[in-house]
């Protein structure tokens, strides 16, 4: 049975999972850590950075640090959130040849799913080093507020990482699979996700047999841990410029140690009461004199300098509650998603509003992943037990006179699907309609996704009203939306097929494709030749260390002074080999060395 | 804590036999000598092409108080009477350029005195600014630096200088050079006496001071990249492995006790004891150069230690 693996593909940090039989395991990486900072960044060599190691530079090299990829996958060039980040982002947001958006990373423009599959491909390659065996197919995670060009632009992404993504699900469905996984349940749920840049509640109902069901969901996009640790960030350098009239905003390689220094002392007032930040040399003065920030932080301080944040997020569940038409009494379990939800603070605020104690038993962290990788699991069983049914993310309808939203099909319908309504004229002797098929939850047409138009023509002069054309609009299982205006009357008709696009055209996926397999050729090749010239640095560094004892104890002896020789020759070849980076060339003299070494041994213990 | 390897044992691992032969053998030279590193200021690979056959005599050597590396941490601040001219060993050719005494000076000097600069690939040490760090030796010169001369300047007399061999023929002057400080500019015939006499951290100054007023001075440019280059090698053959594994060797009270400065103290923050030199490298957003010779001069202060990646 082919394995897949489940991907939380977060704003800020992501995760990936897998069932190893029936128990849901999160793979650590390479620094030991199960989540990836969702960081992608390029150095002035040229060097990609992925993960921990790319945010740890992330403000001192903040032009070519792309952070919160995720805002800005599958948006139009022209939308609200792209103004919105474009305002807010260190990094150059350019518009692309698609009406999409691409960034810009030292010489090269890089389209945004592309940047999103270099955090894919590093959450394969995690998976693919605990396994021991290369890993084809995912299912990923989305906001369950991703429309479909959203979510198409992270299936791009996943097939330029070379996965095949073989289902999108929603992230706080994902939380209530693990949440329910081996229950029985059918409740009503609260998944409230506060994580490191988005805040997201979604209230859904579990059904008997695995119906999980989004009766809400709404969030803040730009609400997360950064602000918190914003607010630390804002409070050590307003009490160091009191103190010594510097600020340290001012100085990049400060503001990166403060920055670091403000989430770790976060994380840390989870579990402790008080804390120290301690920063020594944190700026120079220019009298040739370094200065120290050491401040101590309580979670008091903490709670007190973030309590609008933390209210904000209770308006935001007010909001999903009355948007499900569901009083708080009628929520019977809060899921906590997210690491910021560890923080007490935000703990009470949950349940003084839910009026109950949240739920502890999922890891905030790692729930959503964990959710995907169950669902990964049941879609390669034989024997399904559970199953999502795949349903569409947002109502779809079109424009109606007045500029009004008339849905069709509503969210949440299992596909296929196909939904017909008549509508008639607005105008007298109107002879045209213009169809305007939109996506969205939003009474005004507007404020809803355009996804595609087309005009009916050859209608008969008549009265407003007269005229009768019957809209039908069909989902068939691959996803992609038909419809079809026809005038009643002549039985004329027009159609359109909308597909739901990324912004990249097929050739320039499979162009990033072949860049991605490249990279990840080149990355393995340069893992080999590292991992060999390492081995032989150390036998070298021994070698070398032992030839005075050996020169001493064999090098009068012609056989002594051969072997001595031979050693050096292969000291010198091995070097040669590393100069010339040819890893082949290394291994062989790594195991000569290894000879070389085994040998020296033997004369000193012998000596 | 894990402790580095011993200082000499990493350069024995990282340098050339050739040139541990030589150096070892040396009369002058105590086994113990924490600043064996200053006498070699040529990269290791080149030093086969660089090194006479014949080690140059104990008399010439760098003066035994040129302490650049000790002194890593405290911005350039030359002494007047270390930035006189270059003083060269009687058995040396002279110049082939001569700058007069106080144009050398003047760049160091002046730049010295701003405030530091984050990113800046400045070197700093005021030992390594000193012109008679390293004897001038004619096979040092072997390293190359294309340098041109401007058509007006006066034609040096021919000496058997290697920064003659490599000069262009006179009407193969870049154009980019000509407006500004050109080749017989002071500015510019200090910066070639430094580089010809191995001072590449001189020669980086003086240069960088000539870019800073002119961009595109291209004889600036390349002798700007030349030093980098050679610096960051030596600081690479001493550090050893880029694979090596950083740690924190001293507790913080003890840290807070030193001199360093915001980007040592930077540097310091970024090491979490699983980060190689090369992560370092990566994340710092410095300058390499400038990485580099910081976390030279913590291993050398025996702020940070060294051990063997996995």
């Amino acid at each position: 049975m082919e394995r897949v693996i489940g991907i939380d593909l977060g704003t800020t940090n992501s995760c990936v999972s897998i069932l190893e039989g029936d128990v849901p395991i999160v793979i650590t990486n390479r620094g030991g850590y199960k989540t990836t900072p969702s960081v992608v960044a390029v150095t002035e060599a040229g060097k990609r950075l992925v993960g921990h190691i790319a945010k740890r530079q992330a403000i001192t090299n903040a032009e070519n640090t792309v952070y919160a990829a995720k805002r800005l996958i599958g948006r139009k060039w022209n939308s609200p959130q792209v103004k919105n980040s474009i305002m807010t982002s260190s990094y150059t947001i350019v518009e692309g040849p698609h009406n999409d958006v691409r960034i810009r990373l030292r010489d090269k423009t890089y389209s945004v799913p592309e940047i999103s599959s270099m955090v894919l491909q590093e959450m394969k390659v995690i998976a693919e080093d605990y396994l021991g065996e290369p890993v084809k197919k995912a299912v990923v995670t989305v906001p369950a507020y991703f429309n479909d060009n959203q979510r198409q632009a992270t299936k791009d992404a996943g097939a330029i990482a070379g996965l095949d993504v073989i289902r999108i699900i929603n992230e706080p469905t994902a939380a209530a699979l693990a949440y329910g996984f081996g229950k029985d349940l059918d409740r009503t749920v609260a998944v409230y996700d506060l994580g490191g840049g988005t805040f997201d509640i979604s209230i859904l109902e579990i059904g008997a047999h695995g119906v999980f069901k989004v009766i809400s969901t709404t969030g803040d996009t730009f609400l997360g841990g950064e602000d918190f640790d914003a607010r630390i960030i804002d409070w050590l350098v307003s009490g160091f410029q009191q103190e010594h009239g510097i600020d340290l905003r001012q100085d990049r390689m400060a503001l990166q140690r403060l920055r670091d220094a403000a989430e770790k002392a976060k994380c840390e007032l989870s579990s402790t009461r008080d804390t120290e930040i301690n920063l020594p040399f944190i700026i120079s003065t220019g009298r040739n004199e370094a200065l120290h920030l050491q401040r101590g932080l309580d979670r008091a301080t903490l709670e007190q300098l973030s309590s609008d944040l933390v209210e904000r997020t209770i308006d935001i569940c007010r909001q999903a509650l009355a948007d499900a038409r569901l009083g708080v009494t009628e929520i019977e379990d809060v899921v906590l998603v997210g690491g910021m939800t560890r923080m007490p603070a935000v703990q009470q605020a949950v349940a003084g509003f839910f009026k109950r104690e949240p739920n502890k038993s999922v890891h905030p962290d790692e729930v959503v992943a964990i959710g995907a990788s169950i669902q990964g699991a049941a879609l390669v069983r034989e024997k399904q037990e559970m199953i999502l049914l795949d349903v569409t993310p947002h109502a779809l309808g079109i424009m109606t006179f007045g500029s009004h939203f008339e849905e069709l099909i509503p969210q949440n319908t299992t596909v296929p699907t196909s939904r017909t309504k008549t509508f008639t004229t607005s105008r007298d002797d109107q002879t045209a309609v213009k169809i305007l098929v939109l996506q969205g939850e939003s009474a005004r047409a507007d404020e809803n996704e355009l996804l595609g138009e087309f005009i009916l023509t050859g209608l008969r002069r008549a009265a407003k009203g007269q005229v009768e054309i019957e809209v039908t609009f069909e989902i068939n299982s691959d996803g992609i939306v038909s419809v079809q205006a026809k005038d009643l009357e002549t039985g004329q008709a027009q159609s359109i097929q909308v597909t739901a696009t990324s912004g990249l055209t097929q050739d320039e996926i499979k162009n990033m494709m072949a860049s991605a397999q490249d990279y990840m050729v080149e990355r393995r090749t340069d893992e080999k030749f590292e991992g060999a010239k390492q081995e032989a640095e150390t036998l070298i560094a021994e070698i070398e260390r032992l030839f005075p004892e050996i020169e001493r104890a064999v090098g009068s002896a012609d056989f002594g002074r051969d072997a001595l020789a031979k050693a050096r020759s292969a000291v010198e070849k091995t070097r040669a080999a590393i100069a010339s980076k040819n890893t082949n060339d290394v291994s062989q003299q790594v195991e000569q060395l290894g000879r070389t070494l085994r040998m020296f041994k033997g004369v000193v213990t012998r000596g | 804590m894990v402790a580095g390897p011993d200082r000499r044992e990493r350069q024995n691992s990282f340098l050339e036999p050739l040139e541990l032969e030589d150096l070892e053998s040396r009369p002058h030279q105590e086994p113990e000598d924490p600043d064996v590193f200053e006498r070699v200021t040529a990269v290791p690979g080149e030093l086969d092409a660089v090194l006479p056959p014949n080690p140059a005599p104990a008399a010439v050597e760098a003066p035994a108080e040129d302490d650049g590396i000790s002194g890593l941490f405290e911005r350039a601040t030359p002494v007047p009477g270390s930035e006189g001219p270059v003083r060269r060993a009687p058995s040396d050719p002279p110049p082939v350029l001569t700058a007069p005494p106080t144009s050398s000076n003047k760049r160091p000097a002046r730049r010295s005195s701003r405030t530091p600069r984050p990113g800046s690939e400045r070197p700093t040490r005021p030992g390594s600014e000193r012109p008679t760090r390293r004897p001038s030796s004619p096979h040092e010169h072997a390293i190359e630096l294309e340098l041109d001369l401007e058509a007006g300047a006066p034609a040096p007399a021919p000496e058997p200088d290697a920064l003659e061999m490599e000069l262009p023929a006179p009407n193969a002057r870049m154009p980019s050079s000509a407006p500004g400080p050109n080749s017989g500019d002071p500015e510019v015939v200090a910066m070639k006496d430094r580089y010809a006499t191995g001072d590449f951290s001189g020669a980086l100054i003086v240069a960088e001071g000539i870019l800073e007023a002119e961009p595109q001075h291209e004889e600036a440019r390349r002798c700007r990249e030349r030093c980098t280059d050679v610096l960051s090698q030596m600081y690479l053959a001493r550090l050893g492995s880029l694979a090596q594994i950083v740690q924190v060797a001293l507790s913080g009270d003890e840290i807070r006790w030193l001199s360093l400065d915001h980007r040592a103290g930077f540097l310091l923050s970024l090491i979490d004891g699983a980060s190689s030199i090369e992560t370092l490298l990566d994340i710092s957003g410095m300058p390499r150069l400038e990485a580099l010779r910081i976390l030279y001069g913590l291993l050398d202060q025996r702020v940070i230690a060294l051990s063997e990646g996995q």
